[in-house]
């Protein structure tokens, strides 16, 4: 999130541009919740694609496709 | 005597008696206070809708005074419309006196059908400073909508969360899911944030209280 956007908050029924320290303080909250979300997505994917290479070599061993195999796990 | 289509409830005649006014309102009392009780007993509504806000545009949207000692459970219906930015998944804080609780308090695990990979996605967050509502990744600007049950917000409990998602991915992808999350600190909150990943999002939230 640049800081040269604006960024603009709800409250109830409010709008607010955030300036200043409190624009600040959203953009390095903001960044780190995005880390955090993004650690989380990258173990996902991390256990998916060792998911993948598993299925593969276990299909080439029975003689399946990947699919055939991944159907019945 | 006239009678009502639904319950048969007597009603006057256009050509009753106004000196018979009195008698007919009380009867028709009388036959309301009947039905109602047969059909409800002491019962109330079961839920009560608290509040309904549309935001536009925003980075993120809070909602103050929404919970409080009325109520212990409550229900939140989100409907996003629109995000600006892909991977617009949001975040869920809760809130006291106008603040979000940004401590390391939330713990939360999701388990998610994506249409468009054989593996399912589940994933577990504990501790985290937020409860991720959304899918995995790169979630379409068409938007995302939840329902959420919130357990006991405003008790000096933990406050308990479950809910299901539904959005899409960028290959427009269907993805549904589920998710369950707890606040492990018994604060009395009375509001919570809605943040969007990336830009800014649009829609609707709804808050209902179930009724004790």
């Amino acid at each position: 999130m640049a800081t040269t956007n604006k960024i603009m908050i709800g409250i109830d029924d409010q709008v607010i541009e955030l300036t200043g320290a409190d624009k600040e303080a959203f953009i390095a909250q903001h960044e780190l919740d995005n880390q955090a979300s993004a650690l989380l997505e990258a173990e996902y994917k991390a256990k998916q694609d060792a998911r993948e290479s598993a299925i593969k070599k276990l299909a080439d061993i029975a003689g399946l496709t990947k699919e055939e195999l991944a159907s019945i796990l | 005597m006239a009678t009502t289509a639904n319950y048969s409830w007597t009603t006057p005649d256009d050509s009753s008696l106004v000196k018979d006014g009195a008698s007919a309102i009380r009867a028709l009392g009388t036959a309301i206070d009947t039905s109602m009780n047969t059909a409800l007993g002491t019962k109330k509504a079961g839920m009560v809708l608290l509040n309904t806000t549309s935001f536009s545009a925003v980075a993120s949207q809070s909602f103050n005074n929404v919970f409080s000692a009325t109520y212990d459970n409550y229900r939140i219906v989100v409907n996003v419309s629109g995000n600006s930015n892909n991977d617009g998944d949001q975040y869920l804080r809760l809130r006291s006196s106008g603040t979000d609780l940004t401590a390391s308090s939330y713990a939360y695990t999701s388990w998610i059908k994506r249409a468009d990979t054989a593996a399912d996605v589940s994933w577990t967050a504990s501790p985290s400073t937020f409860i991720k509502l959304g899918a995995q990744d790169n979630v379409e600007k068409q938007g995302q909508a939840y329902l959420i049950d919130i357990i006991s917000p405003f008790l000096t409990q933990w406050t308990k969360f479950t809910g299901t998602i539904v959005s899409q991915n960028d290959t427009s992808a269907f993805i549904g899911g589920s998710v369950g999350g707890l606040v492990f600190v018994t604060t009395s909150y009375d509001g919570f944030t809605l943040i969007t990943q990336n830009g800014t999002f649009t829609g609707t939230v709804s808050v209902y209280g179930y009724n004790k």
